[in-house]
């Protein structure tokens, strides 16, 4: 009888949408996702107003999403790792400082975050803009004629790395070196089975891989060099280097330092979450503080906060929507231009509604996956 | 009150080891939680190869002694001495102490995610930077010790509360201390795994281990202790030996908790 | 052997703990300077750390430019709201205070009885405990009063406040059991009329109104003598089928259900629940003809604008989106595999897409699937796709409590002989409802913090207000980061306080404890 009512009450809301809709002349079908876009983005030369929404729009749209994404996990787990275990430090003042953070960032709605960088730091902020009449500020290296950054209130220039050659030779070499790191690896696992000191071969092997691949990099007649960027001819564009805009740093480190305030809670609790007996029974061994966190408390942290956590980088793929405040152009923003534009709504909602359910799906998986890994094998 | 034998008096002085080695030396120890006082000077002496069962109520201070013996708890007033090494806040002091001596506890405290020969030997190899193989060789010899070889490859989530007990007492002899300290060891037992446990204790008392047991099993201390220690409300309150102590009881209070459990 | 009976030659007392005072310094050496480690890092921290304070000072206090923020402090608040309906907003603060201090004073009445029938020491919270909580908001409110604000009005009402709160609050906590649930529904009945006041529309407003009356009904039901009891339940049926012939509608079909389900259970004898529901049907028969009686004068949703509007969603949001949430945890347990499926179908599709996805299916099409002459206004749009997100959610907490009250509670409960319903209504509810406070004040603030989304689609609540400042000529460019920080602590100090209410709460309840 409920689900007669349920069903009844989504036929009846369903058929006034297609009826008023039909009513108002706008089609409901995908066709619209063969027609071009009408317009272009800015930094994306590849899609201009004459690429049809589908699979461009999608593309680029979930291209930057997942860009932005990425970048904002990476900053929120170091960070918020950090601050985690700052939180608990015997350091008062560190502490303190951790505490403060993650009050105070945690209880702003993360649209101003990402507004305040947008805004405050970039476009009405301290930084020149970038047009040919008054150029952004280029920060040299003393002495030397290239820059090192370039920054403005819209974009800024970072140096990247640039091919001269001879790249095929260096990683074939960089593979021999790799068989030398592995080999260095194992012969200090051996030397810690056998004698029982400490192996450090985290420090060993990376020193091997530094050490020969600086010899490989020379060797090769320096295959890669760095690409300083620059202000073009016509004082409108970044030659060389790395552009990256203001819409897209904003988003990033603004989700990142929002993320990383509530990771940060999920690290404290984890640790604290771990026993308390489990930390005297490591005591009462005369495991040092350090090995007691590294093979004790950690490892059992880990598997309590990875749950949580990966809720929080669902969250954050989430608030990449965010990004229509600074016009970044991820799926959210291009959608809703696209319906700006006159295209109709629902078809576009709708895939936009999939899509992040695309994302959801992708991280319960992940979730699902990492769960199965860490089990606690239990009788 | 006289007696022939001169160490086996019944009375509240707990320093009488008779002629044996001093191990262990508390003397004058005080301990706070916040207003509350748990350890009101707290004398006593441990001799070599003895074995000190502690009894009384809960809240009687009994397992914050002995916790304080490893510095799980940090003592307010007095002086700790183990092996001659005196208990201080330097961190060097703490560590040699702790490889002296080893812990079990009520809630086993086995770490859950390493498999139980790997429980053993984390201690001995980074701490005494014992060679992996050398070092699970030692750790099936104990397992062999307290019957369990066969557990070895499994995780403690796997044993029942018995074996992880075991494998508890296994791992706090894998660091070859020289005094065991027991916390209720068998409280979180149920009733038909609490002799294995017992049994595995007495094997190591007959051993020569020197043992304190803080245990509300009173067989066990007929049996195996060579004194008993009566604490309540932060105090020694009578000390004797197990003949003396449980069929002569001096003190009202002693008779009063012996007459509750037994 | 040591010599343990040395008298001890200083005269301290070894029945308190050692002297544990200690001046700055040694404060600073166990907490600073405790190790190397922790010497290096001071020493790195802490000058950045003054210096960062320093320049905040100087921000705020001296160099900051405050005119936006100061000139426009009305709009933030309230935005485009009829300024001389302004008095609308004034009531309802003031009866949502009165209410709120009448609640608290009950409650506080309540757990000192139970203090003295279990013979536990009665701990009331203390003055210092609200103020460690909620020093933020004080603050901010305090300084946007001494900063901002040259009218005395707002002084006044901030007076109001505190002091109607105050009142009902103590008046409240003297009362006796026997008149607590009239107290309870005089709170709830309040927070109706605060909103009905606000909006000035009837709307739904007669059956929140009637359910805040169900604990001042319940009591006096259970009062009166099985006759009169049952006398009510024929009552309540009849004016049910009165009701019904005089307005026929399909609406009218649930008071005429209710009232004859009184009448047929006081018939079997249970005549005091017969009472109840023959009661519930006579209020609200009559709230809602009282409702439709007085004219309300209305105040169109969309006018709300600024703080205000965010406060108002929220709460709206919460308040419409529980009984949809109970509904849909209770539909996900359902032994029906229809209404399961449908159940978990809406909750994982609300939750698996960002708020603003709605927002944006609010603002463009939500109109269209209902019939409807008039167009709803924005803001409806947008707490009802608020809300219907916030119910996913507090369906899944629900879910989570439900899950938590231990199976052997309901088996006990059928053991005694009850019925499902009553086993749900009396056993498990309210211990799976107490467990979920913290998860729902934290969905509180989540859904706070979210109405800031509203910007996105140009609803005029406090973060567009300062986008649409920053749009006008004399305030372009001009004074971004101050207003901006304005709107950040605004949401900041309410969210950090109602988090830390819940942490305590969470820890008076003792939940997730044995």
């Amino acid at each position: 009888m409920v689900v007669v009512g349920v069903f009844g009450t989504l036929y009846w809301l369903i058929n006034n949408l297609i009826t008023n809709l039909d009513a108002s002349g706008i089609p409901i079908d995908f066709g619209v996702f063969d027609q071009p876009t009408n317009f272009s983005i800015r930094d994306d030369p590849g899609f201009d107003d004459r690429s049809p929404l589908f699979p461009n729009l999608l593309w680029v749209g979930i291209k930057n999403t997942a860009v932005s994404a990425v970048f904002g996990i990476f900053l929120a787990i170091t960070l918020g790792t950090l601050i985690g275990i700052g939180r608990l430090s015997s350091n008062w003042l560190v502490s303190k400082l951790s505490q403060l953070y993650v009050e105070a960032i945690r209880n702003v709605p993360p649209i101003i975050l990402i507004a305040f960088f947008g805004f405050a730091v970039f476009t009405f902020g301290p930084l020149p803009p970038f047009n040919p009449s008054s150029p952004p500020t280029q920060l040299k290296f003393p002495g030397a004629d290239s820059n090192l950054l370039i920054l403005s209130n819209d974009r800024w220039g970072v140096p990247s790395i640039a091919t001269t050659g001879g790249t095929g030779l260096f990683w074939i070499l960089m593979l021999l070196v790799l068989a030398a790191v592995v080999a260095v690896w194992r012969w200090r696992t051996k030397v810690n089975l056998d004698t029982g000191q400490p192996h450090r071969r985290v420090l060993y092997s990376f020193g091997t891989l530094l050490g020969l691949g600086i010899v490989a990099f020379v060797a090769t007649g320096t295959p890669y060099r760095m690409s300083w960027p620059a202000v073009s001819e016509s004082g409108r564009l970044i030659e060389g280097g790395f552009a990256t805009n203001a819409g897209w740093i904003s988003l990033t480190v603004a989700l990142g330092l929002y993320t990383a305030s509530h990771v940060a809670e999920i690290v404290r609790g984890s640790i604290q979450a771990v026993a308390k007996g489990q930390s005297e029974a490591s005591n009462a061994l005369a495991l040092s503080g350090f090995q007691r966190y590294r093979f004790v408390v950690l490892p059992q942290a880990l598997r309590i906060a990875i749950p949580p956590m990966i809720n929080q980088f669902l969250n954050l793929t989430k608030n990449t929507s965010l990004g229509v405040v600074v016009a970044y152009p991820e799926i959210t923003q291009l959608i809703r231009t696209a319906i700006g534009n006159g295209k109709p709504a629902v078809p576009l909602l709708a895939v936009l509604m999939v899509i992040y359910l695309g994302f959801s799906f992708f991280w319960s998986i992940i979730l699902n996956i990492v769960n199965r890994r860490f089990q606690l094998v239990g009788r | 009150m006289t007696d022939q034998t001169n160490s086996t008096a019944v009375d509240a002085d707990a320093t009488n080891i008779g002629d044996r080695e001093v191990m262990i030396e508390v003397a004058g120890v005080d301990k706070f939680f916040g207003d509350f006082q748990a350890l009101k000077g707290i004398d006593m002496l441990v001799g070599q190869q003895e074995v000190v069962v502690v009894i009384g109520p809960s809240g009687s201070g009994k397992s914050t002694l002995i916790r304080c013996i490893n510095r799980l708890e940090k003592h307010d007033r007095g002086r700790i001495v183990v092996d001659g090494i005196e208990l201080s806040d330097d961190v060097r002091n703490i560590q040699e102490i702790r490889r002296e001596t080893g812990m079990v506890f009520q809630s086993f405290n086995l770490f859950p995610h390493l498999t139980i020969l790997d429980n053993i030997t984390l201690a001995p190899r980074q701490v005494r930077r014992i060679p992996k193989a050398e070092a699970e060789a030692k750790a099936m010899e104990l397992l062999e010790r307290v019957k369990i070889p066969d557990q070895a490859r499994k995780f403690p989530g796997q044993l029942s509360g018995g074996q992880q007990q075991r494998v508890a007492i296994a791992r706090s002899l894998a660091m070859n201390p020289k005094v065991l300290l027991f916390d209720e060891p068998t409280s979180a037992l149920d009733p038909e795994m609490i002799k294995e446990v017992l049994d595995t204790m007495k094997d190591l008392a007959s051993e020569g281990m020197t043992m304190i047991c803080v245990t509300h099993e009173m067989g066990f201390a007929r049996e195996v202790a060579d004194r008993v220690l009566f604490m309540a409300d932060g105090q020694v309150v009578e000390v004797g030996t197990p003949e003396h102590f449980f069929t002569n009881p001096q003190e009202e209070r002693t008779r009063l908790f012996l007459s509750q459990i037994l | 052997m040591t010599d343990f009976m040395t008298t001890p030659a200083s005269s301290e007392d070894f029945s308190k703990p050692p002297d544990s005072s200690q001046s700055a310094t040694q404060w600073a050496k166990r907490n600073l300077f405790n190790s190397p480690l922790n010497t290096v890092i001071t020493l790195l921290f802490a000058p950045i750390a003054a210096y960062l304070l320093y320049r905040l000072f100087r921000f705020v206090f001296i160099t900051g430019q405050w005119e936006p923020v100061a000139r426009n402090l009305e709009n933030f608040m309230i935005g485009q709201y009829p300024r001389e309906e302004r008095w609308r907003i004034v009531a309802q603060l003031l009866i949502l205070a009165g209410s709120f201090g009448v609640l608290m004073g009950a409650m506080r009445s309540s757990a000192r009885d139970t203090a003295e029938e279990t013979g536990e020491p009665f701990e009331p919270t203390s003055w210092r405990t609200y103020l460690s909580s909620f020093w933020a908001v004080g603050a901010f409110l305090l300084l946007i009063l001494v900063a901002f604000v040259d009218t005395i009005g707002p002084w006044l009402l901030t007076g109001g406040v505190f002091a109607l709160g105050l009142v009902g609050w103590a008046v409240a906590s003297r009362i006796t059991a026997g008149l607590r649930p009239f107290a309870y529904s005089l709170a709830a009945v309040g927070a109706c009329a605060s909103f009905q006041v606000l909006s000035g529309t009837g709307g739904w407003a007669w059956l929140y109104t009637t359910v805040a009356l169900l604990p001042a009904l319940n009591s006096l039901v259970g009062r009166l003598p099985r006759a009169t009891a049952a006398g009510v339940a024929g009552a309540g049926a009849l004016a049910s089928v009165v009701a019904f012939g005089l307005r026929p509608g399909l609406l009218m079909l649930v008071p005429v259900a209710i009232g004859l389900y009184a009448a047929f259970i006081a018939y079997r004898g249970d005549r005091i629940d017969g009472g109840r529901a023959g009661a519930i049907v006579l209020v609200g028969i009559a709230v809602f003809l009282l409702n439709g009686a007085i004219d309300h004068g209305g105040i169109d949703w969309k006018e709300w604008g600024g703080f205000h509007l965010n406060l108002v969603a929220t709460v709206g949001g919460v308040v419409l989106a529980f009984p949809l949430g109970v509904l849909l945890a209770l539909g996900r347990r359902s032994d029906l595999p229809a209404v399961r499926m449908l159940s978990v179908g809406y909750i994982e599709f609300f939750r698996g897409a960002p708020l603003i996805t709605f927002l944006l299916a609010a603002q463009f099409f939500l109109g269209f699937f209902l019939n409807t002459a008039n167009p709803l206004s924005l803001v409806t749009r947008a707490i009802v796709a608020v809300t219907l997100f916030s119910a996913a959610y507090i369906a899944e907490i629900i879910r989570g409590g439900l899950q938590s009250v231990p199976s052997g509670q309901i088996e006990a409960g059928q053991a005694q002989g009850l019925s499902q319903a009553k086993i749900m209504r009396l056993i498990v509810l309210p211990q799976a409802l107490r467990a979920v406070i913290p998860a729902m004040v934290g969905q509180f603030i989540s859904l706070f913090k979210d109405t800031s989304l509203f910007s996105i689609i140009a609803l005029p609540e406090f973060l567009e207000v300062r986008g649409q400042i920053h749009a006008q000529a004399e305030f372009r460019g001009f004074g971004i980061a101050e207003s901006l920080t304005f709107v950040a602590v605004g949401f900041a100090v309410v969210a950090f306080s109602m988090s830390r209410e819940s942490q305590r709460l969470e820890k008076r309840l003792g939940v997730g404890q044995r």
